[in-house]
């Protein structure tokens, strides 16, 4: 009998972790640039923006992390040097081998505010001027480990741009939804442009990390 | 509180119109021709053929010779195509129950020219997510034919100036540039009136 009840107890809440797993990213296309999702802001999990002039690059976040890397935002938070950084996983079709290669998004923003998850909040309405020394923003084309083995500080030169962070609101659950665009030169002096970027993501506390100093 | 207004009165016009003794009642079917306009160089929007059927009566009142009313339900399938790059060709169908009052004019006896406005809803859509507005509502203009026979030949478009697609644009930064809306219905019903009573 209390199997029973064991199993009548634990069934809606393994039905209910099931199911809550298998939230598909919702991609409604932008009529005007179709390989981009329209900005929407109620947590559709996608993102785009066109890299390069020519390639498009989408979101890659799902849901099904059992065949994704990342089924959240992953964010690391340096309380002692006032830093966030945010990443959006991606990818982009290579046009002449239709192989998806992973490239993602990192935002790299100054903010003394935000010392926990439930502090982001305080960054909803907020726009960041990449031009500025204080945050910058870059593609990382070989998409290293965000958490573990990252790679050398990268510093973009000449860099103009805009992160608007449009919405940042919700309970326990948030929404993350923005637009973006920056262009910058990489170390060997190659310029690298990302326009039109917009994304809508759920954020969970799963993802949000403190940096390791 | 137009959105509150407009449905009751409808219902009161076509009550009206079905308790005038010199009213027809017609049945109706056909074909539908139907096409979301889209302004975008990356998009490609077609025409594909659904069907309708419906019912309606028409009220001729004495002293106006040369003028005809109508009301009605129609219910229509109509399909339509999206091509882009990144998209490939995509099917497209939807439902709607839409109820236009027109009005006629007799140019010759055998020829009416018309002009109306149909309200109605969408009943099922393959745009089901919420972004996507429910734009059934729509502007009307055609030709009927043959209007004193049993069954009278009838073809009639509709377009709502509104796009169902309703978002932001922003500029390469992120800026944002303005709201614009796509998708703007526009249909051709074609097909035959089936005139019961007269």
């Amino acid at each position: 009998m209390k199997t029973l009840q064991k199993i009548i107890y634990i069934y809606p809440v393994l039905l209910l972790l099931l199911t809550s797993s298998c939230r598909e990213p919702i991609f409604i296309f932008d009529p005007g640039l179709p390989g981009l999702p329209i900005y929407t802001q109620r947590g559709n999990d996608v993102g785009g923006a066109i890299f390069n002039e020519t390639q498009i690059w989408n979101s890659k976040l799902s849901a099904n992390g059992l065949f994704q890397y990342y089924d959240y935002i992953p964010i690391i938070c340096d309380t002692v040097d006032n830093k966030l950084k945010i990443k959006l996983p991606g990818y982009i079709i290579n046009s002449s081998t239709s192989n998806y290669n992973e490239v993602d998004i990192i935002f790299e923003i100054t903010n003394s505010r935000v010392k926990s998850f439930e502090d982001l909040l305080l960054l909803d309405q907020t726009e960041f001027d990449l031009a500025s020394a204080e945050h910058k923003a870059y593609v990382d084309i070989d998409a290293h480990d965000f958490y573990y083995g990252r790679e050398e500080d990268f510093q973009p030169i000449n860099q103009i741009g805009k992160l608007h962070i449009r919405k940042l609101s919700g309970i326990n659950r948030f929404i993350l939804a923005g637009t973006f665009g920056f262009e910058y030169e990489d170390s060997v002096n190659v310029k690298h442009t990302v326009h039109q970027g917009r994304f809508d993501y759920n954020l969970s506390d799963v993802g949000f990390r403190y940096e390791e100093n | 509180m137009k959105s509150n207004l407009h449905k009751p009165l409808v219902i009161t016009i076509l009550s009206l119109f079905f308790f005038l003794s010199n009213a027809q009642i017609q049945l109706s079917g056909g074909l539908t021709f139907s096409k979301l306009l889209v302004n975008s160089e990356n998009l490609e929007t077609k025409m594909r053929t659904g069907y309708f059927t419906g019912v309606s009566y028409r009220y001729k009142p004495e002293p106006l010779k040369s003028l005809s009313f109508s009301g009605g339900f129609i219910f229509s399938r109509r399909k339509h195509i999206i091509e882009q790059p990144f998209l490939e060709k995509r099917y497209y169908g939807d439902s709607f129950l839409t109820i236009p009052i027109i009005i006629y004019y007799d140019i010759t006896p055998w020829l009416l020219i018309n002009a109306g406005y149909e309200f109605g809803t969408i009943l099922e859509s393959d745009f089901s997510e919420k972004e996507y507005r429910n734009r059934a509502n729509a502007i009307l203009f055609g030709l009927n034919f043959l209007q004193n026979k049993k069954v009278s030949p009838f073809i009639r478009s509709g377009f709502n100036p509104s796009g169902r697609l309703e978002y932001q644009t922003f500029d390469d930064f992120g800026n944002k540039t303005g709201t614009t809306s796509e998708f703007k219905n526009f249909y051709i019903l074609t097909g035959l009136i089936f005139n019961l009573l007269q």
